[in-house]
């Protein structure tokens, strides 16, 4: 039991790490993206490859994830974000098709479907990191370093800039500001951070295939942040400590596999529905003013 | 050669079922500004609706395509009228439209997936499945419907938006939604309108996709980006630009496996997408959107 619920906060700490910096894109930036997925798979299969390929250690590895993951939405942002923000809806769907596309047929490097097996577990400071509790003070550790790096950004001058560009561009723009590279800028930064969270499970899980990087997982991750609160840092955490906890309700109840994940599903969508009408903010989010009807 | 010819006529057809999704969608998103994602599950509906009719009531298949056409309409509408309107009378941000938008696509998906299974429902077509030979392209009479639909499903729409009141009010609301307002057009019955429609042309694609490979609860969603990338190659605003992208996507994915592994299928699109945007953001005839428009 006590494993069981090491490997439950294991889990909330990596979710916690895609759902805080996602939330810099659709709550800070009111930018949606599709393609956390994809990113979060980056970061697993780069720093994957870069320990059984290089034999990088975890740093290393985390540091690949993340520039890699950075590149790949910068690639896609540059074009995409020079015009309107529905753009990025197509575009970050079309990065997700083509990412998880590249995931299981480029097999000479990421191995297809069959995955990538004997992921090293980390070693931090001399320590090897090989049981789900000593992981949860490293993936809660590296869960908090995210928040405060969110904090940072946030409370600083360009967290002020983003909500300006997220009310209104043309006044932003007014006062100066080059509304496309803050977008860009935002969009690489958030990549680099869920890459991180990949990273963080391929050294966890110690086999990735890319069934785990769906379009599906896309959308597991926006509703983590919607139920929590966008706008708020710490909303992810709520949100991730909430819907990660159902799946495990949901094993209690004798409901069969082919109908559980469908009901999960199910449940999500229902909840970005209902948040949508009863609090469009989140758990934790502050009512923002709404649009004159 | 032979494969090249085989394959332009195949892109044809998938290019003609894209593009039935895309002039609805582009319609209604260049109508209300709603990313209407939920689409998908239309076009999934639309499939499981004729497959019931046909299989469960026992109707004729024609008839049982024709009920499957309306009742896609009534589902469009009321997906209109019982959430997005909702929401906008709560003066929901447009993001927030989006994102119910996109949870009832997944629920309806896997509401689907549950009652009639993952798997593929066949339907029966009967005559409709005879191959005709042309040359060295094989095709069957239901490919041969599918392009003659998707042409007549075009000149319906724009018939309508040319000639009819209706369809000049939604015209109307399409360019100057506040101006629209000003002369007496009731906005919201007119996005009503327009999400019948928009629905009613997606439907034949649902239909004609289960009538060739069997009702599927999850293609939507693919068919319905794919349909976005269509419009916005197009134009956004643009029927005929719409309807030119639909078509473009289903020639470049079956023309791209000419010379490309057909695994790489869906990523041919999206990559060629990501160019043509950086080229030209307006697509092929639309109205230029800047960033700050919407």
């Amino acid at each position: 039991m006590l494993a069981y619920i090491a490997h439950y906060l294991v889990m909330v700490g990596i979710y916690t790490i895609l759902a805080t910096s996602l939330n810099l894109l659709v709550g800070y930036s009111g930018i949606f993206s599709l393609a956390h997925a994809a990113i979060y798979g980056i970061g697993a299969y780069a720093s994957a490859l870069a320990a059984l390929q290089l034999g990088l250690g975890f740093w290393g590895g985390l540091l690949v994830a993340a520039v890699v993951g950075a590149f790949a939405a910068a690639l896609v942002a540059i074009p995409s974000l020079r015009v309107a923000g529905d753009y990025y809806i197509v575009a970050s769907f079309g990065l997700q098709v083509v990412i998880l596309t590249v995931f299981i047929n480029w097999t000479s490097l990421t191995n297809g479907h069959a995955g990538l097996p004997g992921i090293p577990r980390p070693r931090v400071f001399g320590l090897v990191v090989d049981d789900p509790f000593k992981y949860v003070v490293l993936s809660l550790a590296l869960a908090a370093l995210t928040y405060l790096v969110c904090r940072r950004l946030t409370a600083s001058a360009f967290g002020r800039t983003l909500r300006a560009v997220r009310e209104d561009e043309i006044a932003a723009a007014a006062t100066g500001k080059n509304v496309v590279a803050v977008k860009i800028a935002i969009t690489t930064i958030s990549s680099a951070l869920g890459a991180l969270a990949g990273s963080l499970y391929a050294h966890y899980i110690t086999y990735i295939n890319p069934t785990s990087f769906s379009l599906d997982e896309s959308i597991f991750i926006t509703s983590l942040v919607i139920l929590g609160g966008t706008e708020r840092l710490a909303g992810p955490l709520v949100g991730s400590l909430i819907l990660l906890a159902v799946p495990e309700a949901l094993k209690f109840l004798a409901i069969p596999d082919t109908v559980a994940a469908p009901m999960r599903q199910i449940l999500y969508g229902a909840l970005l529905i209902v948040f949508m009408f009863v609090r469009p903010e989140g758990i934790l989010g502050r009512a923002r003013p709404r649009r004159a009807a | 050669m032979d494969l090249a010819l085989q394959l332009l006529a195949t892109g044809l057809v998938v290019g003609s079922l894209y593009a039935l999704c895309a002039i609805g969608w582009g319609l209604i998103y260049g109508t209300t500004l709603h990313f209407h994602v939920a689409h998908g599950a239309v076009f999934a509906l639309a499939a499981y609706y004729a497959y019931v009719a046909q299989t469960w009531l026992r109707l004729p298949l024609a008839v049982a395509v024709l009920v499957a056409i309306v009742a896609s309409a009534v589902s469009g509408l009321l997906i209109d009228l019982l959430l997005y309107q909702q929401l906008e009378r709560r003066g929901a941000f447009r993001t927030s439209i989006f994102i119910a938008s996109l949870g009832l696509l997944i629920l309806l998906e896997n509401v689907l997936a549950i009652v009639f299974t993952p798997d593929p429902m066949r339907m029966d077509i009967g005559a409709l499945n005879t191959a005709v030979i042309i040359g060295p392209v094989f095709l069957t009479y239901l490919h041969i419907l599918t392009v003659a639909l998707a042409l007549a499903g075009y000149g319906a729409l724009m018939l309508f938006l040319k000639r009819s009141r209706w369809g000049q009010a939604i015209r109307a609301v399409s360019s100057a939604p506040e101006m629209a307002r000003t002369v007496g057009i009731d906005l919201r019955r007119v996005h009503l309108l327009t999400y019948a429609v928009g629905s009613a042309l997606a439907a034949p694609a649902g239909i004609l996709v289960a009538m060739d490979v069997g009702a599927e609860p999850f293609r939507g969603t693919r068919f319905v980006l794919l349909a976005s990338v269509g419009v916005i190659m197009g134009g956004i605003g643009s029927i005929p630009g719409a309807m030119l992208g639909g078509l473009f996507l289903g020639l470049l994915e079956n023309l791209g496996i000419w010379k490309l592994p057909s695994e790489w299928q869906s990523a041919i699109s999206f990559g060629v997408f990501l160019v043509f945007i950086v080229l030209r953001p307006r697509g092929f005839f639309g109205r230029t959107i800047h960033s700050a428009e919407i």
